[in-house]
């Protein structure tokens, strides 16, 4: 979809001529929108707020294109906020004017539902709803609950009819029936399924996934040409050293705690005098890249981004750098992951390169299988069983398997590789699920706890703080974090916070908006300990091969609640002794109900705090080789 | 692998896709068996079938079991009963084809390991049941849907069943022929259920009988109160710590999912297995089938075969013998003696 009519789906016509009643009548919102409306800081329409975009994330601005854009293009997808127009209640209330039903029931429903019903949660879940500009509580009365929409975060509007077929059947609003009936008589709100029903009923397959990522516009790769003129740069500089890394993604766009690692390992380069080149697949697959020999790969020269081209011109560039005479005497690798890359075509680039050794970083799992993460069907740790065996067969990523190990088979065997874990535990597991030819092995953490003067002590009284840290996904374990405040969250002396990019709207949760970037890593620990939470709840469902979170939580005076066996999340729990280990969900509850969760707060034990001493990654570990 | 196993399954074109299911599982965990299809049906037009990659050793068609006057005899069945009624025939048939065991899978059930120990069973006995619920039930619903069920539709599950091809397993299966050819209806006031009230007698009846209560068997919606599905480490599934050995996958739909919602809870594993078998029944369906197909279902004109036109045929010798082709639809047939019955 071109910009155009990307922003004549989204400019809302009749607001922005309401609110800005200069446009001529020849031209369209849209288009005046995508000339200069936006420079202006007007807003498109009345869910976006282009003020607040560009305020929240100033690297949009410094793309130069429309922020309405950005936001439907990738700003959507990274999890970027839309906040709604400060014009958005001067439009809807010149349009609506206030509710009238048609229906004496429709109004009797109404009355006995607005208090509970949330009306910022409908119009954020729903925004075809806030996009007609309907009002929330008319349109669930009137047609909502039968479209099986919900009316606040905690009523499921379809797992109330699943469990009580009778309302169904006697033609009743289930979320009225439970105010006015189903509440006081006791009756189940939803089926008692557990929140993986949920998960493996939208599971999407691997093809469906591949789609999520598309194509690159052809406009977009460059040629040999243009990637020689960002390569000579580097012969220009004269240095004798170059590093080579290999990742999932553009570490210099994309915020995350691995992107964070990779720009101090390359800033490392850099200040040592190293020329580096980063390789990353334009389109950042979560397979392999085994469909296309020849896929789109982005280079960044030095830190600087050199563009995107075929691999197969990044291999013929690349041999001609290296070819020259007199230059780098001293060559590395590293390679953070080869999701996205096609592995043939990798190899060839690494060659041209003249690489024959390196380090390969065990971030994830993806080397044993097109699960990365080893999560059976995204519900549970597998642990990469045979490939044969039936827990493969009837998972999503089985089939993709055996092709993304014979990927990783090819890379491993067509380059030395020496496999870095940020953790023992890690390494072990690594090693049980992988058969691959290795030359050595190095454990090298991407982060230390150093201890630190704790702040005097903190004596008001105040509600227990739990937290939970980053973004809200599954696997990190957000749903059992929202069972916990759908239990706790409304009484019994707990404060619920999230500390992340985004809200979720709709739940008593304290949210602070947190971002790591490079000028601050340590902002999440910080904010702990600004925060003073007591202890964050990571219930990761895979084994974590490092979990940053946990030791920012524990950097900022918290104790972490974890579960057993998630690889280095429970071990450091045990190694610090900086919070509990649980045995399941149940026991996860089974403290939270008996109160022994209260024996975390602050003032009821020893509070430690420490700084994070980071590690450079690759950088620590061919440094002294050179020195 | 010593035993001989004909290993069969009946159904119609409506249920193929969920045979190839059975069918490869069977090819995967017990390749040693003979693979038979017993189709009682007839291939919608412009279905290619058998596909080349269709896992059936062999097709039998019911039309070519030794059924006397088929035509009037298929009449007296709707398409559970008749798919039902085959087994028998084709059991007592399967004795003297050289097989030293036969075993019954329905359409919608799927290996998910080797059935090893049911031949190891049928070395020391003769005839092999499971029971639809293998523990006391404790909750009020339970009781209702799944003990009084049993008492209501019988004891075994007749999903599986295996006997041996000789001595009582023989005997059984010529007297189950017998029975099911002449009272295979879904009758319960009569004491009917096709042919599963029929085998509460074979304990009584017949010596060798072994009843399987491993709960690794007949996995059910209906039986999961009693059962817990895990995953193992080397990646196979268990039911309450055995292996699990097949699934019954009964009415794929949305009845299947309130029942296995309502007993699985939040047993997860369950879901990943229905998923997966939803998707497997999908790939396989051929879209030639239409929905609902079933060749016996209509008479010759192309008019549906209403339930009580059966029933009339069913219960009088006499329309029997006067229309022995009920399926005809010209002057004085059958279907004429009907439609004019309904009019006058």
């Amino acid at each position: 979809m071109t910009i155009a009519e990307s922003l004549a789906a989204a400019v809302d016509e009749e607001f922005y001529r309401f609110t800005y009643g200069d446009l001529s009548p020849g031209e369209t919102a849209a288009a005046h929108y995508e000339r200069e409306g936006w420079r202006d800081l007007r807003d498109p329409n009345p869910w976006f707020s282009t003020r607040a975009y560009v305020e929240r994330y100033p690297d949009v601005e410094r793309a130069g294109i429309a922020p309405l854009f950005h936001y439907l293009q990738t700003g959507r997808g990274e999890g970027r906020v839309a906040e709604p127009s400060q014009h958005a209640e001067a439009f809807r209330t010149r349009l609506t004017g206030g509710r009238r039903f048609i229906d004496a029931a429709h109004a009797e429903a109404a009355a006995a539902i607005e208090l509970e019903f949330d009306a910022e949660f409908y119009l954020a879940t729903y925004p075809d709803v806030a996009a007609a500009l309907l009002d929330p509580l008319q349109h669930f009365v009137e047609q909502g609950w039968r479209e099986g929409r919900d009316p606040n975060a905690f009523f499921s509007t379809k797992g109330y009819a699943e469990v009580n077929p009778d309302v169904v059947q006697a033609g009743m609003n289930p979320f009225h029936h439970y105010l006015v009936a189903g509440r006081a008589e006791g009756r189940p709100v939803r089926p008692d399924v557990g929140f993986r029903y949920e998960i493996l009923a939208q599971l999407p397959t691997v093809a469906q996934r591949l789609a999520w990522t598309p194509p690159i516009p052809k406009w977009q790769v460059g040629d040999a040409g243009q990637l020689r003129r960002a390569t000579g740069m580097m012969i220009r500089s004269g240095r004798r050293r170059l590093h080579v890394s290999v990742s999932h993604d553009d570490y210099t766009a994309t915020v995350g705690g691995l992107q964070l690692s990779l720009l101090r390992e390359a800033d490392t380069f850099e200040c040592r005098g190293v020329d580096h080149v980063h390789l990353y697949p334009a389109r950042p697959l979560l397979f392999t890249d085994s469909d296309d020999a020849d896929p789109i790969t982005g280079v960044l020269v030095n830190g600087l981004r050199a563009g995107l081209f075929p691999a197969s011109t990044v291999a013929e560039v690349a041999a001609g750098v290296a070819d020259k005479p007199g230059e780098w005497t001293q060559r590395s690798l590293s390679i953070h992951s080869a999701l996205g890359h096609n592995t043939p075509a990798l190899v060839k680039i690494l060659r041209a390169f003249r690489l024959e050794r390196g380090f390969f970083w065990v971030h994830d799992f993806a080397s044993a299988c097109a699960g990365h993460n080893l999560l059976r069907n995204d519900v549970e740790f597998c642990g990469a069983p045979p490939p044969e065996s039936v827990a493969c067969t009837i998972c999503t990523y089985g089939q993709r398997r055996r092709q993304q190990v014979a990927d990783h088979r090819r890379l491993f065997e067509s380059v030395g590789l020496t496999v870095v874990a940020p953790a023992r535990v890690t390494l072990e597991t690594w090693i049980a699920v992988n058969a691959l030819p290795i030359e050595a092995t190095l454990v090298h953490p991407h982060c230390r706890l150093v201890p630190r003067e704790a702040p005097p002590p903190d004596v008001r009284e105040r509600p227990l703080r739990i937290g939970y840290l980053g973004l809200p996904n599954p696997h990190k374990g957000w749903p059992i974090f929202r069972e916990l405040v759908f239990r706790f969250g409304r009484e019994h002396g707990i404060e619920f916070h999230h500390l992340g990019k985004a809200p979720q709207r709709g739940l008593p949760i304290v949210f602070t908006e947190v971002d790591a970037v490079k000028e601050r890593p340590d902002a999440m620990a910080a904010a702990v300990e600004d925060l003073e939470l007591d202890a964050v709840v990571i219930w990761s469902m895979c084994a974590e091969t490092f979990c940053l979170v946990a030791y920012e939580a524990v950097a900022g005076g918290a104790m972490v609640v974890a579960p057993e066996k998630r690889g280095n999340l429970t071990q450091m729990v045990r190694d610090t002794g900086q919070g509990l280990v649980l045995d399941d969900e149940r026991a996860l509850f089974d403290f939270f109900e008996s109160g022994r969760v209260f024996e975390l707060a602050r003032d009821k034990r020893e509070v430690r705090y420490f700084s994070l001493e980071y590690s450079k990654m690759t950088a620590d570990l061919v440094g002294t080789q050179w020195e | 692998m010593g035993m001989k196993v004909r290993c069969f399954s009946s159904f119609t074109f409506s249920y193929l896709n969920r045979a190839r299911v059975l069918f490869h599982s069977l090819k995967r965990f017990a390749p040693h068996w003979t693979r038979v299809a017993l189709i009682t049906d007839k291939p919608p037009p412009g279905l290619e079938f058998p596909r080349e990659d269709d896992p059936f050793d062999e097709i039998v068609y019911a039309e070519d079991l030794p059924i006397p006057n088929f035509a009037s005899w298929i009449f007296k069945h709707d398409v559970i009963e008749a798919c039902t009624a085959v087994k028998g025939p084709f059991s007592a048939d399967a004795c003297s084809t050289g097989a030293d065991a036969v075993v019954y899978l329905d359409p919608d059930t799927c290996l998910f390991a080797p059935l090893d120990p049911v031949e190891r069973i049928l070395e020391s006995s003769s005839i092999l049941l499971t029971p639809h619920i293998a523990a006391p039930e404790r909750e009020f619903y339970a009781i209702l849907d799944n003990e009084m069920g049993s008492l209501r539709t019988g004891t075994y599950n007749l999903g599986f069943c295996a006997f041996r091809t000789d001595g009582e397993g023989a005997r059984f299966a010529r007297w189950w022929a017998d029975r099911l050819l002449a009272f295979c209806y879904d009758d319960i006031p009569a004491g009917l259920f096709v042919d599963q009230r029929w085998c509460d007698l074979v304990p009584a009846i017949f010596d060798g009988v072994a009843i399987l209560r491993d709960p690794g068997y007949n996995v059910a919606s209906w039986n999961l109160s009693n059962r817990r599905v895990s995953m193992r480490p080397d990646g196979s599934f268990a039911i309450n710590g055995v292996p699990l050995r097949f699934w019954h996958f009964t009415k794929l739909g949305e009845i299947a999912d309130v029942m296995t919602k309502r007993y699985a809870k939040d047993n997860f594993q369950v879901y990943e297995i229905w998923n997966w078998y939803r998707r497997q029944v999908h790939e396989a369906t051929d879209p030639e089938v239409p929905a609902g197909y079933w060749a016996y279902d209509r008479y010759r004109n192309g008019a549906r075969i209403e339930r009580s036109h059966r029933l009339a045929y069913r219960a009088d010798p006499k329309l029997q013998l006067a229309y022995p082709d009920p399926f005809a639809a010209g002057a004085s047939s059958f279907f004429e003696s009907q439609v004019l019955d309904a009019a006058g």
